[in-house]
């Protein structure tokens, strides 16, 4: 079966600037809230299993055939790298999908291990943000890209709200946003979990669907209520992510941002969506009337002056 | 060109007809601005601003061209953390609204017929239909892919996004922009029926022009509600980013009329109509107080956008001071200056305010898109390539700004007249040629100085 | 009606196994060491000194939860198992598959909506979660080669050794 966009339902037939701008506000408000694929995969990712390994950034190397790595995965002086005076530790880029960061527990002095890569949004930012439609949620619950249609404009990237899409900026020719895409073509659609969950010894990482993994995680913080922070990061956080995170620390002081709304990225711009059909169907008739009643009074007042000359 | 006028009596062209032999002007004569080659390339050469125009593309262009060649990552940092830049922090969003220009004049006369602007309604379309045009042209520079850029159009329609709406209607509304300034054109090539047929859509173009333009001026300050958090909450509204945006683009858009019509009085009267500079100073006035008016909308707007998200505690931090520093400077002291220019008829001061603003909403769209963005990650500083681009379309921008005030009839009228009547009013013509000189006269005068 | 016969069925068959004798019971001795290499791949196998573990830990629940049917020495796991019978099997990999995330297997665990197991790691989390939590808590070696070799495909995968990237390496960055 062909995957499909969930937009694909409202099959827009009319061309021309209005009709499109009903159009997308249609989808925009014809949409109930979108819970996700019922049968969504999702991986949940257990900070206090993960060693910090970087096994899987090996693997997901090696599945993509990503450009060799500056400094051998089994290398941990990575996790001392920090960018822009200390603001940044290492992130997704354009030769990596997924980076493994390390953090202090504060309270313990034990560090933390966190794997970053794109979340799958239930509802993805990225995908709602593309002008050309360019991502496509799949039924399987991957968030996957086509090069093909990309423009360039990078508007995902500064809708992402994970910052995760990376750019091959210095190509020419063919610059692409990189991004994980959960194996999508070699693993995830032939029922096969994608190759860092395969690949992690701890099984920091555990693959299913999604519905099931938030039984799972509310069970681990249920029966270890003091182990685990009670939250499941990615349950709600802009309205649900396929990936999802246990942690035993704070979220916010393992490189979570905590702050993020729990309803998707998209519902922000509907107030001013709503706002389109409005103009489209009273503009035309205010200001024709306002030109009416402004232009009939003066050419008589000019007549009359004129005549009066 | 004030040298030519003022030493050898030298008339631009402002009509169809050759005054002194009632020949038609030839297109190539046209395009010299009535100068035989070695004449207009003298004069090309005698100006100092081509000469700082000729160095700035001598820098620019090697450099954009080093740009498509590497690609962007040879001109930007490269930064996925700062997906955008210069190029569109400057180019679209301060480009677009800085050319509200052209649907605000449309309106103001030919929807509400106030013909006391008409003598600067063809500068604002003008200004507005190049405006967008280089905000395209920018976008170029900074798409990864720019020969898709149609595509959003004819290949793949992503409907729901917010830019998918900003690109349709900057399309189309550069299309009516370039109808509406066509208007100019056809008198200039001598092609009446088209004119004519423009002419008769005027209404139609000035209300589509109102619809496409308050949609994309809001839409552009939507695109940012994409990534709230990323920019900071003083600048962000969920609710009102598109209000904040289309608001300001309308005195912005005047203010840009303000101070293009500045420039062009100061460098180019000798290619001004007498309808034009005798009425400037009241137009000026009568903008002003459009601008005043939309700056203290948007300053009330700006208040209630803080209280309905309870920012206040905000304002005490350092981007507290700054958003107070783009509030205070780019709309309160406008608003204060614009009044006290229009109660004591300063057209001066106006002018002055109107830069201000200028800058003020500069300030504005480049904090929202670009210097707020990522306000508790870190904060990056364009790269140099990046500005030198930047500079160079704006360089670009000038010269074919100027390219085309010279010669289409955007700030003088356009004279046509049968051969029979030529004949007829040879005496009122060099009486006007008179009056025409000594204006010219004056004004070369005033600006032979800095030149 | 066809339900409840069902129900008993179960019940009997289930019942039928209690009174198994455990191949592995408690009755038969414990291996003195074992090789675990049926994951072996990036890393050679470990050959797991069985006999030592056994006299650190001094009890088989440490490891084998409640297999024995002694109890479980996991507080969580004790709710249910306090009194269970011993398995029938107490292998690790005999409960831990090796291919926990296939399709089948993760419809297998969904399809009974009541299974409380729902969370059962695959054996190769089995021995790490296993191996290095405990090995953190006694203070025992926890780097990787530490308890198995790497394998060229090892090092061709980290790009490692002889794989390392030219003028990449520790150095590089870590001053």
């Amino acid at each position: 079966m062909r995957r499909i966009s969930r937009r694909g339902f409202f099959k827009v037939t009319a061309a021309g600037s209005s009709a499109l701008a009903i159009s997308s506000t249609k989808k925009a408000f014809g949409m109930k809230e979108f819970k996700g694929y019922p049968d969504s995969m999702g991986v949940l990712v257990d900070l206090t299993r993960c060693i910090g390994c970087r096994t899987c950034e090996a693997a997901c190397n090696k599945e993509h055939g990503l450009p060799e790595p500056e400094i051998p995965f089994d290398d941990f002086s990575v996790f001392d790298q920090v960018f822009h005076d200390g603001k940044r530790k290492r992130r997704t880029s354009d030769s990596a999908y997924t980076v493994v960061n390390r953090y202090d527990d504060t309270s313990s002095g034990a560090p933390v291990y966190r794997k970053i890569q794109c979340n799958h949004c239930n509802e993805p930012a990225c995908l709602t943000s593309c002008f050309v439609n360019a991502y496509t949620k799949t039924k399987e619950g991957a968030v996957i890209y086509n090069p093909d249609v990309c423009v360039g404009c990078r508007m995902c990237m500064v809708a992402c709200p994970f910052r995760i899409p990376a750019y091959s900026y210095h190509s020419a020719l063919h610059p692409q946003i990189i991004k994980c895409n959960f194996c999508y073509d070699t693993r995830l659609k032939k029922g096969k979990p994608p190759a860092c969950v395969e690949a992690c010894p701890q099984e920091a990482l555990t693959f299913g669907h999604r519905k099931t993994l938030i039984k799972i995680a509310h069970e681990r913080i249920r029966s270890d209520p003091d182990k685990y922070v009670d939250h499941v990061y990615g349950e709600t956080e802009v309205g649900g992510t396929s990936w999802m995170y246990l942690s035993s620390v704070p979220f916010d002081q393992v490189g979570f941002d905590t702050s993020l709304q729990h309803h998707p990225i998209l519902d922000n711009t509907k107030s001013f969506l709503g706002f389109v059909p409005m103009v489209l169907g009273i503009w035309p008739a205010m200001f024709m009337g306002f030109h009416l009643l402004s232009t009939r009074g003066k050419e008589e007042t000019e007549k009359k002056v004129s005549e009066n000359k | 060109m004030n040298h030519l006028i003022v030493n050898k009596g030298y008339q631009p062209i402002d009509s169809l007809n050759n005054p002194d032999n009632g020949q038609k002007w030839s297109l190539w004569r046209k395009l010299l601005l009535g100068l035989s080659p070695s004449d207009y390339f003298r004069q090309v050469l005698r100006n100092p601003f081509n000469w700082v125009l000729g160095l700035i593309f001598a820098i620019g262009l090697p450099v954009i061209i080093y740009r498509y060649a590497t690609g962007l990552g040879g001109v930007m940092h490269a930064s996925y953390d700062y997906p955008w830049g210069l190029f569109l922090g400057f180019g679209l969003f301060c480009m677009v609204p800085l050319s509200a220009s052209g649907f605000l004049l449309g309106t103001t006369v030919e929807l509400f017929g106030h013909k006391k602007f008409k003598p600067i309604l063809r500068l604002a379309l003008l200004n507005g239909l190049l405006g967008y045009f280089f905000a395209v042209v920018y976008l170029l520079v900074d798409l990864g892919c720019p020969w898709r850029l149609y595509y959003p159009m004819f290949v793949s329609w992503g409907t729901a996004a917010v830019l998918f709406l900003v690109g349709w209607h900057v399309a189309t509304y550069l299309s009516v922009q370039i109808m509406e300034v066509s208007e100019a054109f056809f008198e200039w090539v001598n092609w009446p029926t088209a004119k004519k047929f423009i002419h008769s859509g005027t209404i139609g173009l000035t209300v589509a022009g109102i619809i496409l333009s308050t949609l994309h001026q809001g839409a552009l300050g939507t695109l940012l509600c994409y990534a709230p958090g990323k920019v900071h909450p003083l600048w962000y509204s969920q609710e009102f980013l598109w209000i904040f945006y289309l608001c300001s683009s309308v005195f912005a858009g005047i203010c840009m009329v303000i101070a293009v019509s500045t420039v062009v009085e100061k460098t180019m009267s000798w290619r001004c109509g007498s309808e034009f500079l005798d009425n400037l100073g009241p137009i000026t006035i009568g903008l002003a107080k459009g601008a005043t008016m939309a700056l203290v909308t948007y300053l009330v707007i700006k208040i209630i956008g803080i209280i309905h998200d309870n920012e206040w505690a905000y304002l005490t931090t350092g981007w507290g001071t700054w958003f107070m520093l783009e509030i205070g400077l780019g709309v309160i002291l406008p608003i204060i200056l614009f009044s006290i220019g229009i109660r004591k008829n300063s057209v001066g001061l106006v002018r002055f305010t109107a830069f201000l603003t200028i800058l003020g909403l500069m300030m504005n769209r480049l904090n929202t898109a670009l210097i707020t963005f990522n306000w508790d990650l870190y904060q990056e500083i364009p790269h140099p390539l990046e500005a030198v681009i930047t500079v160079t379309i704006f360089a670009l921008f000038i010269t074919v700004y100027r390219f085309i005030l010279y010669r289409l009839p955007i700030l003088y009228t356009w004279k046509t007249v049968s051969e029979e009547e030529l004949v007829s009013i040879a005496d009122l013509d060099s009486t006007q040629t008179q009056q025409a000189a000594v204006l010219v006269d004056t004004a070369g005068k005033e600006s032979l100085g800095p030149a | 009606m066809n339900k409840r016969k069902r129900l008993v069925l179960t019940g009997l068959i289930m019942a039928s196994f209690l009174f198994v004798v455990p191949v592995f019971g408690a009755s038969s001795e414990p291996p003195a060491s074992i090789l675990i290499d049926s994951l072996s791949y990036l890393y050679n196998g470990v050959n797991f000194d069985h006999e030592q573990h056994l006299e650190v830990t001094n009890d088989c629940s440490v490891c084998h939860h409640h297999c024995f049917g002694n109890g479980a020495e996991n507080e969580q796991c004790a709710k249910c198992h306090a009194n269970s019978n011993g398995t029938s099997s107490v292998a690790c990999g005999d409960c831990h598959i090796q291919k926990p995330f296939t399709v089948q297997h993760i419809r297998e665990m969904e399809a009974n909506p009541k299974r409380y197991h729902l969370d059962m790691v695959g054996l190769k989390a089995a021995y790490h979660l296993r191996c290095l939590n405990c090995h953190v808590e006694m203070d025992a070696p926890t780097g990787c080669v530490d308890c198995h070799e790497r394998t060229d495909t090892g090092n061709q995968f980290y790009h490692s050794g002889d794989y390392a990237p030219i003028g990449g390496g520790a150095g590089k960055v870590h001053e």
